[in-house]
């Protein structure tokens, strides 16, 4: 059997990784979604929104365990964005509507990428840009990757969980202070 | 995972409230763990304040990345297909010297060709065997503008061409000329539904059809698609079938 990409790489946000995933699957999708009628170019705009997708109910622990490969996890999700996406651009005539999914399931749930940014958010975003990379990185494994504090000592290096706890609130008293004073 | 976390005992610190809410968004959180996690919702207003703290930060990390990657995968693809459509032409431009020349086509195929070079060696749009180029009729007068332009090269005005003519007469072979025009014009992906279409009428022109769905399939990488059709191809001794018979020849 084919050896599938690293998938804890992948999500981690390796680029190698990443770019394995994207040769590995793409042709393959190509091929599933020219059934839809689409463009070369609208297939490859949702093939990468499905990649970003997938990575993104890994992180938010959408997947407990794969029970099946990545290729059919991706290509699922993949399915129910073409199928949104025909429907946004009124090409549903082209699909036999018992075929169609009428709810999501729960690891298919993705909207959070395709929502515009709150007010907040934006303040948030800017604020987090404007700070140090360290800063915004551990801000980052914390409470996006989910890491636990163990986790961030061994990946980030430090010396022990107090410098870990000390650092991360440091960072986020910056950030709330950035989002309170966003002309700072 | 976060420290376990028993009833409300989290509350005793700010570290754990944290981690309980994080669990939450990340969906670590047990049956009873969720229970407790609504009620608090519902009933503690600092907590609901640090739950929707967390939340905008979760989605806005989750939007940076996402445009992170979108960006990384677009470099990709570039690196992938930098062709998109220049080297389309200069492939095209290829082919067309290859049939005005007649360069033999063994010259590729003893090489391992790829299906791109077999594609390239063998496309030449389908010949025009519908409409006589004769200064006609008035009635005849666009069907023969369609065929010149055809014949001429200006595959983007015969391509429309096909298409109103084959919604106005539903003469199947007008499908196979749209197609062979956009093939010629080097959008394959919208050939191959139009071949597929043709194909399904089995009528005196899908052999044609068959050998051109073949094509279309080798040049976007369809090869067992291609392989299939090729075989039948070959087996009804159809429509080049020896032509056919030289492309599987370089597949095994």
């Amino acid at each position: 059997m084919k050896k599938e990409p690293p998938l804890q790489d992948f999500i981690n946000g390796d680029d190698t990784a990443l770019k394995e995933v994207y040769v590995e699957y793409r042709l393959p999708f190509i091929n599933f979604a020219r059934k839809f009628q689409l463009e070369q170019d609208e297939i490859l705009d949702i093939y990468q929104d499905t990649i970003i997708a997938m990575h993104e109910n890994f992180i938010s622990g959408k997947v407990e365990e794969m029970r099946s490969s990545i290729k059919t996890y991706l290509f699922s999700i993949g399915k129910y964005k073409i199928y949104a996406y025909l429907r946004a651009n009124r090409k549903m005539n082209l699909l036999n509507d018992k075929d169609l999914p009428k709810t999501a399931a729960q690891e298919y749930d993705f909207e959070i990428n395709e929502n515009p940014l709150t007010e907040q958010q934006v303040l948030m975003r800017n604020g987090l840009e404007k700070m140090g990379g360290r800063c915004r990185n551990i801000l980052e494994l914390f409470y996006y990757r989910g890491l636990t504090i163990d986790e961030m000592r061994i990946s980030e290096g430090y010396e022990n969980n107090n410098t870990v706890k000390s650092q991360k609130s440091r960072c986020l008293k910056k950030l709330k202070e950035m989002i309170l004073n966003p002309e700072r | 995972m976060p420290e376990k976390i028993e009833g409300n005992d989290f509350k005793s610190g700010a570290m754990n409230q944290e981690e309980f809410i994080r669990s939450y968004l990340n969906s670590r959180l047990n049956e009873t763990e969720k229970v407790e996690y609504k009620r608090l919702l519902a009933t503690d207003p600092e907590f609901r304040k640090e739950v929707e703290f967390q939340t905008d930060l979760k989605a806005t990390f989750s939007k940076m990345t996402g445009e992170r990657m979108k960006a990384k995968l677009k470099t990709f693809e570039d690196e992938l297909a930098p062709s998109k459509r220049k080297p389309y032409g200069i492939w095209l431009a290829a082919a067309s010297v290859i049939v005005i020349i007649g360069v033999s086509l063994s010259l590729f195929l003893n090489n391992n060709a790829s299906s791109d070079q077999l594609y390239m060696a063998y496309f030449k749009p389908y010949e025009n065997v519908v409409q006589p180029i004769t200064r006609g009729q008035s009635e005849e007068a666009s069907k023969t503008e369609i065929f010149m332009a055809y014949e001429k090269g200006n595959y983007e005005k015969a391509e429309k061409g096909f298409q109103k003519l084959y919604e106005t007469t539903n003469e199947t072979y007008y499908l196979l000329y749209q197609a062979n025009a956009l093939m010629a014009d080097h959008q394959l992906k919208k050939a191959i539904p139009l071949l597929e279409k043709q194909l399904a009428f089995n009528d005196e022109f899908a052999e044609k059809s068959r050998w051109y769905l073949a094509l279309a399939y080798l040049k976007t990488g369809e090869n067992t698609r291609a392989e299939e059709l090729l075989r039948e191809i070959v087996n009804k001794q159809g429509y080049k079938a020896n032509a056919a018979k030289e492309i599987l020849k370089k597949f095994e």
